[in-house]
């Protein structure tokens, strides 16, 4: 039976056969499911725009082809429809590529962009333009999405607000990072591999040879020690927020509930196999842990830390392409069900944003090029209707075809859907306010 | 020498702000029972009905002082026909004519002649002078209103009207010119938005038949005339009074008068924007009318026009205070002091010796003072002891024996300057960063004065492998084997920013909005740069990626969006005679480090104190500019002279300032102090910097961190670049080298960096290292009081105290054994406040 509406965790004794029948199964009942997921948006509109929605950010470092994924042109010529057949969706009307089947199957869970500009052609530029919805501006660094959070909404059960699992998005432009907001808003990176069975948090977990009781006594000599020095503490400036960091330091490292939240052995084994065992797949897995553990933005980086970032396929496209979607399908597809089944999807914004997308033409070496006039965003949950396909491009998938968005008007969805407001104005150390977003929420995915 | 005249324009409030009135030209000055009343101006001309006169009234009250009374004088007019003057001591021409308006204060009055004249062409509605004006004192063309990046509904304009045929373009010609009806102007759709007689987004901007209404009404109806050609040009705006000392509660009308070349003036207080720097200390109103909410020090930053203008407001935070207890060690003390006087502040007391000694080791060399010097400096009576230290660090003793920190010293320096020039082997490759890295470091160990260092870099050419200057002008590879040369406008940026701390890069796209550079100024300051080529070493007949930088001549200069072709001219200047210059740039490098103008001296001086002081005298460091007053000018100014004075030795500039008693103080404020950072009455304790902090654990714990690529014992200061892979150094902030903004580098801290200082696997490692403190202390068989001692003298440079000792003593013995409890002790003081802060 399928548990959609329920907010209970799924019966740990439910069988992995169970589990994976719903993520691969579900394209059968699509047909009842639109009218179902869009009762359920609109019952969850009412709940958006408030700071209790989070969000999931995934990230496909490179610039993610649209043709070979959720924009194929299969009428288009070979140099253009390129080596990938285009399959149904659970949406009639509405194709993907033979190479995210599950993603095809769940269509009907999530909304597509297929008409956004991202007006930005280059690695670098991309992560920080795509992750503050703003041009690069020579004067000022602009905060990504979740430093805005951070800040605007602050921690949450002593979890840090903002977490970013993997290395990859790329810092040459400063993005994904809080820009002028201060680096205490940047992300919490964790760099392990969440795939590797010895995987651990760095710092979180104790260091070799300590145990809980001596970071007890720490704790209480640190207290002792600086007791003498009391009279420092009136620098409030230099100080203030150092201590509030060791507090919640102490106990990030001490409260049972925290250290749960970044352990993934806690997952039954079903459970892990549905994201698939792959980097990719227990990042989803994590990001769906810290967010029910009180986390309120992560980015998952999909790459392999590979410069450019693997995605970026100038070169021997579709065989790259072959290797590095299904993996991904599946992680973000498993991602979206799972959510749905706890109920945690109405108050879970996922987004999938890359760094543009690539050219329509395959070049001599089999490849795609960057392509900035086109390219594909995914949106689901927050009262995203479901199943929603925005805009469309030309035959060959090089230009929208009527109006287009661009990364301000994503910046200005995910900020309406998270409930901050788009007039919000900060003010850089230098005394310029400075707007939170210019760009309109895009009204196809608004319920 | 390639100089013509040198106009300083920089720093226009030094020649006022110690002023206490200013009075007009043909100020009227009677004697009055409290004082004198003196009202300001008392002769005028108005030419044209949208101009406006504002009247200022002062007396002095009970200690002397001037005191506004502008507000509450009486006013008529004599000639009602001709002017007349609303209570706010605002005078409206009405007809051609004489016109005389009686000033009655208490029992005084004062005569005011205004010449009305409302012919001619400078009597006309003008676009540039009246129209544009309005717009930003209305706020519509700020960039989160109408000049935001796509305008808001349909309609943008510049920021602050930077752009004045595209503004009226925007006004009278799109949408098919629906934003104005000449033949009934009040029907205007840009009126009726205004003034939400039709919804607008962005509310009420001024009410109907209120002044900007009148002149945005007056121009629509004279047929919307665009800027002209002949616009006379803006000189310099004065504001009046340019700074004054207040009480909480008081209030104070502003007067803004603005200069025009060819010598005109005009009243333009009710055109111009005002807006207040700390409005916990002073607001203001859009008429000019400033009330004083708190204390301390602010000031009304003025707008008119793409001029800039401040009048310094100081609210004291006590009437009188005592400081003759104060010793003056130099002419540091004695600004401060003063400073200190004006404000009704009281300075903290004098540091103690140990934290005076760790001080001056963090700040000029970045280490910690080796325990056998906390020693000998405790142990020591010579009352000169603390200025004998100072000589030692910066290697001033004279005696090569003593100076025995000069590899410390430039060491650190040479990481500052690294920072500041972003020196990155990403950008120029290993060997060209190394060569830079190496002339530094030599440059400051030999003491090179600083305005050589900067003209080196400026005019720097050659092999980027040989000669370290060159790698400041040379660029990111386009590809593996190909240097190129730093683009124009970078260099230009780069230049105005480190050497002369001004950020000039809004002035790429639009003029500076709080200051007076504008597009002209940007890139004629880039069009110095033009004149580089770069060639592979190939062409010189040698293998490898080095890269040979060259002149050749000047290209053109041409500005975005037009293609107009920009001269070589300094930063508000004017030009300079480049003829018979083979390297443009030497002209440049003469501007810049002229001792008359100082600017670079102060730039370099801001920069130096805020790093002892941990906040500059302007803050940021880099954000030098007349809307952005240094807290204390005098200072400011004295510091630059100093420098220049010392030929840009940065030893002794570093010397004057760490023998001042202001550096002096102790770090912890008095109560009434505590919110207080920027008048230096306590030393502002500040986090140590990634570098320092790891290379302090090191040699706290006794261990050696190891970077990739370095032979064992490099020290974290010793890296050249930030290409070291390192966890801890990224995270407590060390900077990419990125940006030449000091703000790169930070110490703000944040969640990560104290998981990894507290609960990292980097300390456990240290105290647990078998070669490191903790394994020395047990085989060397020192006992818990001895050990305890040696662990506070590595990490807080000074001895513990009985209390902390016992304390010491009680966890040791709570510990599982002694190693745990000597682990233990050791990672609550590098985790401790006293640890990590240079107080």
């Amino acid at each position: 039976m399928l548990n959609l509406f329920t907010s209970r965790r799924p019966d740990p004794a439910t069988s992995r056969r169970h589990f994976l029948m719903q993520v691969g199964g579900l394209a059968g009942l699509g047909v009842t499911l639109p009218a179902m997921l869009h009762q359920q948006a609109v019952h969850g509109a009412d709940s958006t725009a408030q700071d209790n929605v989070n969000c999931i950010l995934v990230w496909t470092r490179g610039g993610t082809s649209h043709h070979d994924t959720l924009d194929p042109k299969p009428a288009a010529k070979a140099e253009i429809r390129g080596e990938f057949a285009a399959i149904d969706t659970a949406l009639p009307g509405v194709q993907f590529t033979d190479q995210v089947p599950l993603l095809a199957q769940h269509a009907d869970r999530f909304a597509v962009v297929r008409n956004l500009n991202s007006r930005n052609g280059a690695h670098g530029t991309a992560d920080a333009i795509m992750m503050s919805g703003w041009p690069i501006n020579p004067a000022a660094t602009y905060p990504c999405y979740g430093s805005v959070v951070a800040k605007e909404h602050g921690e949450r059960d002593n979890m840090p607000p903002f977490i970013q699992v993997g290395k990859d998005v790329d810092r040459q432009f400063f993005g994904g990072t809080a820009g002028y907001l201060g680096v205490g808003y940047n992300p919490f990176e964790i760099h392990a591999d969440p795939q590797d069975p010895k995987f651990s948090v760095r710092d979180l977990s104790l260091p070799n040879g300590v145990r809980m009781q001596d970071v007890e006594l720490r704790r209480e000599a640190l207290k002792a020690i600086d007791r003498f020095q009391r009279n420092l503490s009136r620098q409030p400036a230099a100080l203030g927020v150092l201590d509030r960091h060791y507090e919640n330091a102490f106990k990030l490292v001490t409260s049972p509930a925290t250290q749960q939240a970044f352990d993934l052995t806690r997952e039954n084994d079903q459970m892990r196999d549905a994201y698939g065992r792959t980097t990719f797949g227990q990042s989803c897995l994590l990001a769906r842990r810290l967010i029910e553990a009180g986390t309120r933005f992560v980015t998952v980086g999909c790459g392999e830390g590979q410069l450019g970032g693997p995605w970026d396929t100038h070169r021997d496209n579709f065989n790259i392409l072959r290797k590095l979607l299904p993996p991904f399908d599946r992680g973000l597809s498993t991602l979206l069900v799972d959510l749905q089944q706890r109920g945690l999807l109405e108050s879970t914004l996922v987004v999938w944003l890359t760094d543009f997308g690539r050219t329509p033409t395959i070049n001599q070496a089999a490849g795609r090029d960057h392509w900035a006039t086109a390219g594909i965003a995914v949106f689901a949950g927050a009262g995203t209707p479901a199943g929603t396909i925005v805009g469309a491009t030309d035959a060959t998938g090089g230009h929208s075809l009527g109006r287009e968005y661009y990364p301000s008007d994503i910046a200005a969805t995910i900020y309406t859907k998270l409930g901050i407001p788009l007039e919000t104005t900060h003010v850089m150390g230098n005394g310029r306010p400075m707007r939170l977003c210019e760009g309109s929420s895009i009204k196809e995915l608004m319920s | 020498m390639a100089r013509l005249r040198i106009v300083n324009r920089f720093f226009v409030w030094m020649a006022t702000v110690s002023q206490a009135i200013l009075l007009g030209t043909g100020a009227s000055i009677f004697g009055f029972d409290s004082g004198i009343i003196v009202v300001e101006p008392v002769e005028a001309t108005l030419s044209g009905r949208l101009e406006r006169l504002q009247l200022l009234v002062t007396t002095s009250d009970d200690r002397g002082e001037p005191i506004d009374r502008t507000h509450a004088a009486k006013y008529a007019s004599l000639t009602p026909e001709i002017a007349i003057i609303n209570d706010a001591g605002e005078v409206v021409p009405l007809s051609e004519g004489a016109a005389r308006i009686e000033v009655n204060y208490r029992d005084t009055s004062v005569i005011v002649s205004v010449n009305v004249v409302l012919q001619g062409e400078l009597a006309a509605a003008s676009f540039v002078d009246h129209v544009a004006p309005i717009l930003s004192k209305s706020g519509c063309n700020l960039g989160t209103c109408h000049a935001s990046q796509f305008g808001k509904g349909g309609f943008k304009l510049s920021v602050f009207g930077f752009e004045p045929y595209a503004d009226h373009a925007a006004i009278a010609r799109d949408l098919s010119q629906r934003r104005v009806t000449p033949l009934r102007a009040e029907d205007s759709l840009i009126l009726k938005k205004a003034t939400l007689q039709i919804g607008h987004g962005g509310d009420r901007r001024f009410e109907k038949n209120s002044y900007p209404y009148e002149v945005l009404r007056s121009w629509i109806a004279e047929g919307a005339a665009g800027p002209r050609l002949t616009e006379p040009e803006l000189t310099g705006l004065t504001i009046s009074p340019a700074t004054r000392r207040y009480r909480v509660n008081q209030q104070q009308q502003l007067r803004v008068v603005a200069h025009y070349r060819d010598g005109q003036t005009r009243d333009v207080t009710g055109r111009s924007r005002f807006d207040s720097l700390d409005d916990g200390v002073a607001t203001v109103i859009s008429t000019g009318k400033l009330s004083v909410v708190g204390r301390g020090l602010s000031a009304i930053m003025v707008r008119y026009r793409g001029q800039v203008g401040v009048g310094h407001v100081v609210s004291p935070f006590a009437d009188a205070v005592e400081l003759m207890d104060f010793p003056a060690a130099n002419f540091i003390d004695e600004k401060v002091r003063d400073q200190w006087q004006r404000l009704g502040l009281q300075p903290s007391q004098r540091c103690t010796d140990a934290e005076f000694l760790r001080r001056v080791f963090l700040d000029c060399l970045g280490t910690l003072p080796p325990p056998e010097q906390v020693r000998a400096f405790l142990g020591s009576n010579a009352p000169e002891k603390r200025e004998l230290l100072v000589d030692e660090i910066l290697g001033l003793t004279g005696d090569p024996a003593r100076d025995r920190y000069i590899t410390e010293y430039s060491t650190f320096w040479t990481l500052k300057f690294g920072d500041l020039l972003r020196n990155n082997r990403k950008t120029t490759g290993d060997s060209g960063m190394w060569a830079l890295h190496n002339w530094l470091k030599q440059s400051f160990r030999a003491n090179m004065p600083l305005d050589r260092l900067v003209r080196e870099l400026i005019t720097a050419q050659g092999s980027i492998f040989e000669n370290g200057p060159a790698n400041f002008v040379a660029s990111a590879p386009t590809s593996a084997d190909l240097v190129g040369v730093t683009s124009p406008t970078d260099l230009a940026e780069t230049t105005a920013q480190v050497f002369l701390g001004v950020r000039l890069q809004c002035a790429r796209c639009h003029n500076h909005p709080f200051e007076v550079y504008s597009q002209h100024d940007y890139y004629g300051l880039a069009a110095f740069f033009t004149g580089l080529e770069s060639k592979s070493s190939d062409a010189f007949g040698e293998l490898g990626f080095d890269a040979v930088i060259s002149l050749r001549p000047l290209e053109p200069m041409r500005m975005p969006p037009t293609g107009e072709v920009v001269p070589p001219k300094p930063l508000l200047a004017d030009r300079l005679d480049l003829t018979n210059m083979t390297d443009s740039r030497q002209a440049l490098a003469d501007w810049l480090l002229d001792p008359n103008s100082r600017l670079f001296a102060r730039c370099l001086g801001n920069r130096v104190w805020g790093d002892l002081m941990a906040v500059g005298l302007v803050e940021p460091v880099d954000d030098l500019r007349s809307t952005n007053p240094p807290t204390n000018p005098e200072l400011m100014e004295a510091l630059a002279a100093e420098f220049v004075e010392q030929k840009y030795d940065l030893r002794k500039l570093l010397r004057v300032i760490l023998n001042s008693q202001t550096y002096q103080r102790s770090a912890t404020p008095r109560p009434e102090n505590v919110d207080h950072t920027r008048f230096y009455t306590h030393y502002n304790a500040k986090r140590l910097s990634a570098e320092v902090l790891l290379d302090a654990i090191d040699s706290a714990c006794a261990t050696h961190e190891k970077f990739p690529g370095v032979p064992w014992g490099t020290r974290a200061l010793d890296l050249p670049d930030s290409n070291f892979e390192s966890y801890f150094l990224d995270t407590l902030g060390r900077p990419q080298r990125l940006t030449f903004c000091a703000c790169e580098r930070t110490a703000q801290p944040n969640l990560a960096q104290v998981l990894h200082l507290a609960n990292g696997d980097l300390l456990q490692r240290k105290l647990t290292d078998p070669l490191g403190r903790i394994e020395s202390l047990i085989q060397r068989g020192v006992d818990d009081q001895a050990a305890i001692q040696e662990l506070y003298l590595v990490t807080f440079s000074r001895p513990p105290v009985d209390d902390e000792l016992s304390e010491c003593l009680q966890i040791i013995k709570r510990s599982a054994n002694r190693r745990a409890g000597l682990e233990t002790v050791l990672w609550a003081l590098c985790n401790s406040r006293e640890f990590l802060l240079n107080h």
